[in-house]
């Protein structure tokens, strides 16, 4: 994946958006904004362009399920990769998120080969769709 | 409570013959009254109003407290970490300054003692690395604790709401009306052990067999 993409970390935990960042700059990802729920995500959303969106699914105001239904009904940001990084594991949660159209689904805690991964795969289909 | 306190020792429905609602109600108003005087004979009033007037709020605020105390050892944590990475990142410049004498000295008599040098701050500056990025990742307990802990605190304020919204219908006192607190609908929040939720694989493969 292009290493200069401008990436939105969306959690409401501080910690974990400071985390998620480390890890994305330690891949070499150092384009990235934040967010603390899924609500001001979609202002900034609006505002700016992005290229990937990392996002919570349990946060106050807007779900990061929320913002995912968003993005994708909305015709100018319908393309955008969103990638869930969340505490929710059940099976149903999973589906409904693949249903919703998420391009990638990491459990809390995860580790940053985890992350590479999912980043390195979100970029494979994108090559595999685009051909 | 004995029987006989709450119904006279015979069961409710034979004293009220009315329909099942009827019978409902009637026996619920009863053990609320027997309920509400007990309370009152023991004492207990007072007892409920002082667990959901303050001590419930005081206990929330201590786990609000303990949510910001974990938050704010986290970020400490994240704070060295950069320190660190700063570090490493001195180290990778001291290696780049140690190309030039490295690469003029593989011709020379005896390179061993430079080449060494070069290659343990690489060693150095990659193990250094790799310690700042499990240290940060470390912090992941903090989100994870603090959501478990949120959850916590929503069903202790719900509680609070429910015993006050009781006494104030008991009469005890003019309990001011709390909201009750919702969770997202749904959501089941950070996994517990042995809740049987599913870890990265599972995932994984429930999403491969969907076309992922």
């Amino acid at each position: 994946m292009d290493k200069n993409i401008r990436i939105l970390i969306v959690d409401d935990f501080s910690t974990m958006r400071r985390i998620v960042k480390n890890l994305l700059h330690d891949l070499g990802y150092v384009n990235t904004s934040e967010a603390d729920d899924g609500k001001s995500a979609w202002s900034v959303l609006q505002a700016s362009t992005f290229d990937l969106v990392v996002t919570d699914w349990n946060m106050p105001g807007m779900t990061g399920l929320d913002l995912l239904k968003n993005i994708r009904a909305d015709a100018r940001l319908a393309a955008l990769k969103v990638l869930m990084v969340t505490a929710e594991a059940q099976r149903d949660q999973i589906i409904e998120a693949a249903k919703a159209g998420v391009n990638g689904y990491i459990i809390k805690p995860f580790t940053a080969v985890t992350l590479k991964e999912k980043l390195e795969k979100i970029a494979q289909r994108s090559v595999s769709a685009a051909a | 409570m004995s029987a006989a306190a709450a119904g006279g020792g015979e069961p409710l429905c034979r004293q009220v013959p009315v329909c099942p609602g009827d019978c409902l109600y009637a026996g619920v108003a009863r053990l609320t009254r027997t309920l509400h005087e007990g309370l009152r004979e023991l004492g207990m009033d007072s007892r409920l109003e002082k667990v959901a007037g303050s001590d419930i709020p005081d206990a929330c605020s201590r786990l609000d407290h303990v949510v910001a105390m974990t938050e704010s050892a986290a970020h400490r944590t994240l704070d060295l970490v950069e320190d660190g990475r700063a570090v490493a990142d001195a180290l990778h410049d001291v290696r780049q300054h140690l190309a030039l004498p490295c690469e003029l000295a593989r011709g020379a008599a005896q390179p061993e003692v430079l080449l060494g040098s070069e290659q343990m701050v690489e060693e150095a500056e990659f193990r250094l690395r790799a310690i700042l990025t499990a240290l940060s990742q470390a912090q992941e307990y903090q989100d994870l604790s603090g959501q478990l802990i949120r959850r916590v605190i929503v069903l202790v304020r719900n509680v609070e709401s429910t015993l006050l919204e009781l006494l104030s219908a008991g009469g005890f006192q003019s309990a001011p009306r709390l909201p009750i607190y919702r969770e997202q609908a749904g959501l089941a929040g950070p996994a517990m052990p042995g809740a049987g939720a599913a870890n990265q694989d599972d995932a994984d493969r429930l999403l491969a067999s969907l076309g992922f």
